[in-house]
């Protein structure tokens, strides 16, 4: 199947592959599976405490092509952006950079299901941490 | 490394084609005047070189387009010679989709219609089948070796029972032809179906062989000037029917040297991969399986990713995103194995021109692809940290 130049880059030179300590209270994790079709997408942010921005991810994924080409793109968009800004972050947004066809929309779902769930992980152990409760707004959103 | 889709046109085969492409461009059929009875002499040498291949007569060839309408002439052709719409027919769930779809299209217009299971080998039971023949069943349809797999269904068995019982068999040899003895007699079948350019032959030609003795029932499902005995009516392919032709001879003359070869280098193929890479589970029968054939899952590594990084090196792949459908391979799934493996799936296939440097480039470049698309995968990693848990457990256990 053809797919767009940017696929290609993006698959041929993935961004940011690899894996962050998930047990880091600064780290969060998001796993997602693409329930028709089997993929994995694996994405983790790591968030600067103060200012809620992200400071670097990473990401692993099983998958075709196009599936490693937007969880590759995903990372690339959230590094350097804050937790509330990387949400605005559409699968529209990531398929339209991607020029992706209809069939293969659900890759980019994926990928933004991944950051989403990251977000919320990260969040999730912001909020549970006693420590962290104390300087609540701090964890941003 | 993708001879299972295609081969290439043999140099030999086009050499033979090129006249009746020009100065002899008569029709088969004018046999009133020189030039008809020029290209009618080309088809009837054409003809006997065919049969010569599997064992027939010339007189049971009927030349197609190709597999695909010979596979929709014998199974509709067969059905509307019998009972016409109440009749039994049996099939296996790993055929090709142009034998699968003409059993649905009978079973709409009111057939009963059996679908056989395989094993994890890719093969029947023949006793399934003869649990499946009623005193109703008109047809049985086995492939001889499978497009995907390579497998060779058990084809002798199956004609020897069903003969028995009086029903017509149908085989779709397509990859059968040219990879191997073929012979109609010592398979007995009432029918099989042939495609020039799965044998280094040209594209839109093929035949569909038609016993004589006993006479294979059988109604046309082209009407028209009764060409081909009345079986297939339409013009005749003149070059496609020469170049089919010269390709069998081919295949009748170098198969025999060629077949060992073949399966030499694919044995390389096979060895040198399991030497690079672990986790890579053979797909099907080994013992069963046509030299020209390689399938193998790579755990963790989805079949479209891996064609697409591979890039120069053609090979298919049982993942849905590689092809036009949404579902991973139902070959490979009808072997028993899960969709993952089924979309891990990539089919090697080798011809008497794939040489040994071929092989060898082919095991360096997926090794050193599924090594990357592995540090890319979750599931890997993941399987490294808990052996045996749900994700790991999603591919076979394959040392």
């Amino acid at each position: 199947m053809e797919h767009s130049a940017l696929v290609g880059e993006h698959f041929l030179n993935p961004r940011h592959v690899g894996t962050l300590p998930a047990g880091d209270p600064d780290v969060g994790t998001g796993r997602v599976e693409a329930a028709t079709h089997g993929d994995v997408t694996r994405l983790q942010v790591r968030v600067d405490r103060v200012s809620g921005v992200i400071r670097e991810a990473r990401f692993k994924a099983f998958g075709c092509s196009v599936a490693i080409a937007s969880a590759s793109l995903a990372t690339e968009w959230v590094t350097g952006r804050t937790l509330a800004s990387a949400l605005t972050i559409t699968a529209d947004d990531i398929a339209d950079a991607l020029n992706l066809s209809v069939e293969k929309t659900y890759c980019a779902e994926l990928a933004q299901s991944a950051i989403r769930a990251a977000v919320g992980d990260y969040e999730a152990k912001c909020g549970s941490s006693a420590e962290l409760r104390t300087e609540s707004h701090r964890c941003f959103r | 490394m993708d001879n299972h889709a295609t081969t290439r046109l043999d140099p030999r085969v086009l050499d033979a084609m090129l006249p009746y492409f020009g100065d002899r461009f008569g029709n088969a059929a004018s046999r009133s005047h020189a030039f008809g009875r020029k290209a009618a002499e080309a088809v009837d040498v054409a003809r006997r070189q065919v049969a010569d291949l599997i064992g027939a007569r010339p007189s049971e060839i009927v030349f197609t387009s190709g597999a695909t309408e010979s596979n929709n002439l014998a199974i509709k052709g067969v059905v509307a010679a019998h009972h016409g719409q109440s009749g039994h027919v049996v099939t296996v769930a790993t055929e090709h989709r142009s034998v699968l779809d003409p059993f649905r299209r009978v079973e709409a217009a009111g057939c009963a219609v059996t679908v056989l299971s395989v094993g994890p080998d890719g093969r029947i039971e023949v006793d399934a089948l003869a649990r499946a023949i009623t005193p109703e069943t008109v047809l049985v349809s086995v492939m001889a070796v499978n497009n995907e797999i390579g497998v060779r269904q058990p084809l002798a068995e199956v004609t020897e029972l069903a003969t028995s019982r009086g029903v017509v068999v149908h085989t779709d040899a397509a990859q059968a032809i040219g990879r191997g003895p073929f012979d109609v007699e010592r398979e007995r079948v009432d029918l099989a179906s042939m495609s020039a350019h799965k044998m280094h032959g040209p594209k839109g030609v093929g035949a569909l062989y038609v016993r004589s003795q006993p006479p294979a029932r059988l109604q046309p499902i082209a009407d028209g000037g009764g060409h081909e005995r009345g079986l297939r009516s339409g013009t005749l392919n003149v070059p496609g029917i020469v170049g089919f032709g010269a390709a069998a001879a081919l295949a009748s003359a170098e198969m025999e040297a060629d077949v060992p070869r073949i399966g030499t280098l694919r044995d390389r193929l096979w060895q040198g991969l399991r030497e690079r890479i672990d986790r890579v589970v053979l797909n099907g029968s080994w013992e069963h399986r046509v030299s020209h054939n390689l399938n193998v899952s790579f755990a963790y590594v989805d079949g479209e990713a891996l064609l697409t990084a591979l890039d120069d090196v053609a090979v298919s792949s049982g993942s849905a995103c590689a092809s036009a459908t949404d579902e991973p391979s139902y070959v490979i799934q009808a072997l028993g194995a899960s969709r993952d493996l089924a979309r891990a799936s990539v089919r090697f296939g080798l011809s008497r021109e794939t040489t040994e440097a071929e092989v060898d480039y082919v095991i360096d470049k997926v090794a050193r692809v599924v090594t990357r698309l592995r540090e890319l995968s979750p599931l890997a990693d993941e399987a490294v940290v808990s052996r045996g848990d749900p994700v790991g457990a999603r591919w076979l256990a394959e040392p």
